[in-house]
């Protein structure tokens, strides 16, 4: 082996992986791939082996020491993985190195593992593999007494594997989430590289990490990464900060849904941008959702909305009752609404799901009412990570975001969700109550509107059947944005215009 | 009308093999009087009976017959300890 040669990454195919792994798994080389039970070590390992058959033809080897290879066939068969048609056509070869049924073998004096070696070997010939897995190692240790046999000979089926130049695969188990490696301490002898698998208990919900440790002489992303596994993809894995801000990004005006607002906006929302709607309960942050769609179907756009705090029958009774007919839209294939409850996953699996029904619905708007109804039922790093998630793959969908944001006070105030994703979005619109006389009123402001003029004011909103209105700025009222709404005479604020005039 | 059938799997070319299977031989004949049948295996030549037995480590010795199978690992020194653990010889006098 010529090792002065940079080390080639060999894609796994697990998605998202190989944007922390910066390609992949070091080609030609052993990863250990190390977690507590029930941290996926399996999956990954036989994920390893399926995508690099579907995906890169590669043909790849089983080597299991725990389960019976009709288990490993029985409990993949939940992710599609055709491992019994691969096994036919030489794609996919199992090692079973199981402890078989019956009496526990009988240990009399001196062995060595040569007949597993032989097998391997044997199986990665006969099918050309060029992926290896081996699931999982402490087993094999368990089926031994004498450790320092079976270490011996496990350096020696590494280095084999080596010398064949197999991208090999080796999971291990630990002990506990944060502490020694491995056990039997196998990274001491089987690996240049290291992956840890997580599964912790956060907030009385259980999340999934992958971390990298170590891949030796090349590049990775450093730190833990949520992953999730669901049924039609198996892990996948969230690369939050390896997402690069690469996003194009166009001058296109897209309507609002409101000609005011519009106005306001200085000729609408831009196409690919993040549009942020925060405010206390009932200023119409749904309703401006509600319009938003409403303008995007008008348009013949496909819109979508994720409603996380109201039920489909409720969303569009409200839809009618301002003059948008959801139900008409949704007929002709203009709007899909997807509701969900916030509780019922985590919220990887919440990003994951919408996701994919944003990749097969194919949408130029999204909706996504509220973001606070999802901050909530999760911890506040899991939730960051979300948004940033989110926002990013609208982003590079190319599409138009809408997110509602709850604020927890009724008068001023900013949500937390605000402070996580301001900085993220091009677009801030704030409703605000506004108390004058003795009365409730709605108040809107455009605070932000990134790449375009836009008007400062603080304008009064109103809604009727017809949707929302805007009216005349509030002139005579200060302190709005703060909660503390204060009426001035029109001749103190003459004054102040006087004062801040532009000399000419 | 214990028949008894023995595979055992090797590594050839290795030493120690031929005394190996003269050890095992002599035992079974002394103590196996209603007969008995070692089948030798070369793992070298013979990579397809691992799988279908198996195999993960040599010298392993099957006990095929009679059921239940049971198998050994090691190189077998111990003669007397293979014997005991397969029920061929009885366990200090505590049966026939």
């Amino acid at each position: 082996m010529n090792e002065t040669i940079a080390i080639q990454k060999n894609p796994t195919g697990i998605n998202g992986f190989d944007l922390i792994a910066a390609g992949g798994l070091p080609e030609g080389r052993t990863t250990l791939v190390c977690g507590t039970a029930g941290s996926a070590k399996t999956v990954f390992a036989a994920q390893f082996l399926a995508e690099g058959i579907k995906k890169f033809n590669q043909p790849g080897v089983f080597v299991t020491f725990e389960e019976s290879a009709e288990d490993i066939r029985r409990n993949m068969q939940a992710f599609g993985w055709p491992i019994t048609t691969w096994e036919k056509e030489g794609k996919w070869i199992f090692v079973d190195a199981s402890p078989p049924p019956g009496e526990p073998m009988v240990v009399v004096g001196e062995f060595d593992l040569g007949a597993l070696m032989l097998r391997i070997d044997h199986a990665l010939n006969r099918i050309q593999a060029r992926r290896a897995a081996l699931d999982s190692l402490g087993a094999i240790f368990t089926q031994f007494t004498d450790s320092t046999i079976v270490r011996r000979d496990l350096f020696r089926i590494s280095n084999h594997l080596r010398t064949k130049s197999m991208t090999t695969v080796m999971t291990c188990e630990r002990v506990e989430e944060y502490g020694e490696i491995a056990r039997y301490s196998v990274e001491e002898f089987v690996a240049d590289n290291v992956i840890i698998l997580r599964n912790v208990l956060e907030q009385e919900k259980r999340r999934r990490t992958i971390e990298i440790l170590k891949f030796r002489g090349t590049n990775h992303q450093k730190g833990e990464y949520p992953f999730t596994i669901t049924p039609e993809q198996g892990i996948e894995v969230i690369p939050l900060a390896a997402i690069e801000l690469k996003q194009k990004s166009s001058n296109f005006r897209i309507n609002s849904g409101s000609a005011e607002l519009d106005r306001m906006c200085g000729g609408g929302f831009f196409r690919d941008s993040i549009i942020l709607i925060s405010g206390a309960t009932g200023t119409g942050k749904t309703l401006l959702a509600t319009e938003f769609l409403g303008g995007g179907a008008a348009a013949g756009e496909r819109c979508l909305l994720f409603a996380f705090e109201e039920s489909r029958e409720q969303l569009f009774r409200n839809s009618n009752g301002w003059g948008v007919d959801f139900a008409d839209y949704e007929n002709r294939g203009l709007l899909k609404v997807v509701c969900t409850y916030p509780e019922v996953a985590g919220m990887e699996d919440h990003l994951i799901s919408m996701k994919r029904v944003m990749e097969e619905y194919k949408p130029q708007r999204v909706a996504v009412d509220s973001l606070s109804a999802l901050e909530r039922v999760t911890s506040v790093r899991n939730f960051r990570e979300f948004v940033i998630g989110l926002t990013s793959f609208i982003k590079h969908q190319e599409i138009a975001g809408l997110f509602t944001a709850t604020t927890p006070t009724l008068l001023g105030g900013a949500s937390v969700t605000e402070a996580h994703i301001s900085t993220i979005t091009d677009s801030i619109i704030l409703l605000r109550y506004v108390e004058m006389f003795g009365e409730m009123r709605r108040g809107l402001t455009v605070l932000k509107m990134r790449g375009s003029m836009h008007d400062k004011d603080i304008r009064e909103f109103t809604i009727d059947s017809k949707g929302m209105h805007l009216g005349k700025p509030f002139r005579q009222v200060t302190g709005i944005l703060s909660g503390h709404p204060r009426h001035s005479p029109a001749s103190e604020i003459e004054t102040l215009g006087e004062l801040f005039k532009e000399e000419e | 009308m214990s028949s008894y059938r023995f595979k055992l799997f090797i590594k050839g070319g290795q030493e120690g093999n031929q005394n190996l299977v003269q050890r095992l031989n002599q035992g079974f004949s002394t103590h196996l009087t209603s007969g008995f049948e070692l089948e030798v295996v070369d793992i070298d030549l013979h990579p397809e009976e691992l799988e279908k037995n198996h195999v993960l480590a040599v010298p392993m010795l099957i006990k095929c017959e009679p059921q239940p199978l049971r198998r050994l690992i090691g190189d077998f020194t111990n003669i007397q300890k293979i014997l005991i653990s397969i029920g061929i010889m009885p366990e200090q006098k505590s049966n026939g």
